[in-house]
């Protein structure tokens, strides 16, 4: 075979592994960017941003300063707990939406997107009959205290997470008929009414989150943001008040995520209550076996699992166990537990027991970070892919079996390690949305003291302090372009596909349009 | 020797000295010179030089590149993590994303990311796990989701995504709602057909 055939073979055998790797090295993409690359900071990709062409009236803040408040006042709350009242919502709303044919429920979604003057007022009143509802949502935000009284870490095995969530969803739903309501009102000009609704949309977003899941602070979250997405529209208003005290008023953070990071973390020794106590407990080697193959039969199927285990099945999971009892033996023995006191313990119970030391590793080597609010999200996140990346390292979220720390991977099935820095960055990004929404309205501010211009630079504004972007502890990107100013709100710096939002903003001559009447 | 016969007694004295000289036997040996006059006519007469500069670059070069691409194979730096952006469709949204009449809607963007492919073996619950769903199907629950289901559909797919079973159905219209008033008189209403005791009404 002469030289020149062998160089075109090589060629040809090791092209198609060169465009492979060529392809994998395509980046800087995701949230660990190859080392040395350099993201800018402080500026998003247009492409990347939803846009917002926004005119605004100049405004100062309202006579008394906190006249329009997004919070039930504090001597307006009445005593007694919500929670009766946001049911009775609910259960109005799921049967006002049952009637609602299919084709009203489609327009809906079509009057949520259409623009304000465009909405087509008489109709939207004639087919929602949404007054009783709003009735007892209002009721429910002016009370004092929100207990769902759930208990949800008093659930015993599959009862966690069998537990129903329905009405939780349908809140979601009934926030959407909250939206529609404010903007009949703020296209109508009824902008005490419209805050009013808003109030009552804040409050429903907070007393959901109040709840244990993690699912129903999403929610929250979801429905929060909803909020937000209207006092844009409202502030984009002719005539409309200045909202910076009534957006300041909201807590910070104004859904915490903390109490349900812990239900989550806590959820497999919610769901396998044996491990708890595996150290002391004195079980049969048969109901340790029993409790062990079961807990690996709940989750191989995510939960979902029939009293009756098949017996291939079984054997299967009892093999596994198997296999890894002499590394669990080991753990423990490096762990301080004697060789004796390892052998003399039932196979179930030295499982159990490891598992219950690997479990915590994992959760507290993740968890940790989420509790440190004084650090910055970008600077969080990294933290926990880092911890992340370590346990992967040290097998302890390995699939393999031959390898992986766990017997029975719960950790690795239950805990949503990688769904929680996610989860924080929602929280993270409705921070950067109100507080967008009040660098807006700092800006109407400037705009009455220094005549209807927009400043050069948001340093040049005194009047009330500017808000700082939650990723980066600095005043957002913000530029002149002429008559108009662009201020990007990214929504994070390591996920560059996520959406963020651009005002293109424009003051609007001294006179304020006249408020539309409806 | 010379042939003395032809030597004459008028040849010069050159002539005689030479007459004298006997010729050398020969040094050719035969047999070699004919193979190797075989030999030589059977060899490529060299031919005159040709344009051959461009096929030794092109030759030169795929061999550098060949040797380059063997060594980048063996020694690339392996990232810990790599993710890749993949655009997707988006679920449908309920958040209004108003848009100022007069001012092109943004396209929303799609994306969903996409673990490596050894970490997209770990069957992680998170979004870690590769997803491997195809661009535009519209994602479905289990009829009667447990939480842990519930959860990674919520947070792979955005809360919006989660849509209730019958959101597509409208329940047969019946009846209104009755009030109290009405419920009240329907109790009162059934309860008149017996006889009301002695001592006054029962409500």
């Amino acid at each position: 075979m002469r030289v020149r055939h062998i160089m075109l073979l090589s060629i040809l055998a090791l092209s198609p592994q060169a465009t492979v790797w060529g392809q994998v090295q395509i980046g800087p993409q995701g949230p660990m960017p190859p080392a040395g690359y350099k993201r800018p900071v402080g500026r998003a990709r247009a492409a990347d941003l939803k846009s917002f062409d926004l005119t605004l009236d100049p405004a100062a803040e309202p006579v008394p300063a906190l006249k329009y408040s997004f919070v039930p006042g504090y001597l307006e709350q009445t005593p007694g707990n919500a929670v009766s009242f946001y049911y009775r919502a609910i259960l109005m709303f799921t049967d006002m939406q049952r009637r609602l044919p299919v084709k009203e429920r489609k327009l809906i979604d079509q009057w949520l997107k259409m623009p304000l003057d465009k909405l087509p007022l008489q109709h939207i009143r004639d087919s929602l009959h949404f007054r009783p509802v709003y009735e007892e949502l209002k009721t429910a935000a002016y009370r004092e205290k929100c207990d769902w009284d759930w208990r949800l870490r008093d659930q015993k095995g599959n009862g966690a997470i069998l537990f129903s969530l329905k009405d939780t969803h349908q809140a979601h739903l009934l926030a959407r008929y909250l939206v529609l309501k404010a903007r009949v009102e703020i296209a109508q000009g009824r902008y005490d009414d419209a805050i009013e609704t808003l109030r009552i949309g804040f409050s429903l977003a907070r007393d959901i989150a109040r709840q244990e899941p993690l699912i129903s602070n999403l929610i929250g979250i979801s429905i929060a943001r909803m909020m937000c997405d209207e006092v844009r529209e409202l502030i984009d208003a002719p005539g409309a008040p200045n909202l910076y005290w009534a957006l300041a008023q909201l807590p910070d953070p104004l859904i915490d995520l903390r109490q349900s990071i812990r239900h989550e973390m806590a959820m497999p020794l919610i769901m396998f209550p044996f491990l708890k106590d595996a150290e002391t407990a004195q079980r049969s080697p048969e109901q340790w076996q029993r409790l062990i193959v079961r807990a690996a039969t709940v989750v191989e199927h995510d939960g979902t699992v029939s009293e009756q285990i098949g017996g291939k099945e079984r054997w299967t999971i009892v093999a596994r166990i198997l296999a890894g009892y002499p590394n669990a033996k080991r753990r423990l023995m490096a762990a301080g537990y004697s060789r004796e006191q390892v052998e003399q313990m039932p196979v179930g119970q030295v499982v159990a027991i490891d598992e219950f030391h690997t479990f915590r590793m994992t959760y507290d080597a993740i968890s940790k970070w989420v509790f440190l609010a004084q650090l910055s999200f970008p600077k969080k996140q990294r933290w926990m892919m880092e911890a992340v990346d370590n346990l992967r390292l040290g097998s302890y979220l390995t699939p393999r079996p031959d390898v992986a720390r766990e017997v029975i991977p719960i950790a690795r099935a239950l805990l949503p390690i990688g769904y929680l820095y996610q989860a924080i960055q929602s929280q993270v990004r409705l921070e950067a949305k109100l507080a967008g929404l009040r660098t807006l309205e700092a800006i109407r501010m400037f705009a009455v003291r220094h005549g209807p211009t927009l400043p050069n630079a948001l340093d040049e504004i005194k009047v009330v302090p500017v808000p700082r972007s939650p990723y980066t502890g600095k005043p957002f990107p913000y530029r002149v372009q002429g008559k108009k100013a662009v201020l990007d709100i990214p929504l994070s710096e390591t996920f560059p596909g996520e959406l963020g939002t651009q005002y293109h903003i424009t003051i609007a001559p001294s006179k304020p349009k006249p408020k539309p009447k409806g | 020797m010379a042939d003395k016969k032809f030597v004459s007694g008028d040849s010069s004295d050159v002539e005689q000295v030479l007459a004298h000289l006997s010729p050398r036997a020969s040094r050719l040996n035969r047999d070699r010179l004919m193979f190797l006059a075989g030999r030589a006519s059977g060899e490529t007469i060299p031919q005159p030089r040709r344009r051959i500069g461009l096929t030794l670059w092109a030759w030169s070069m795929t061999a550098v590149a060949t040797v380059l691409l063997g060594v980048l194979l063996l020694h690339h730096p392996v990232p810990r993590t790599i993710h890749e952006i993949v655009y997707v469709e988006k679920p449908a949204a309920t958040v209004p994303n108003a848009v100022v009449p007069g001012r092109k809607a943004a396209t929303p963007r799609k994306t969903i990311s996409k673990r490596r492919k050894e970490a997209a073996k770990f069957r992680l619950s998170g979004p870690l796990r590769t997803v491997n769903q195809p661009p535009t199907a519209r994602p479905r629950l289990p009829e009667h989701p447990n939480y842990l289901q519930l959860r990674q559909f919520v947070l792979t797919y955005g809360v919006d995504a989660w849509l209730p079973p019958d959101y597509e159905r409208t329940v047969a219209p019946t009846a209104s709602p009755l009030t109290n008033r009405q419920l009240l008189r329907e109790l009162l209403g059934h309860k008149e057909h017996e006889r009301e005791p002695s001592g006054g009404a029962s409500l």
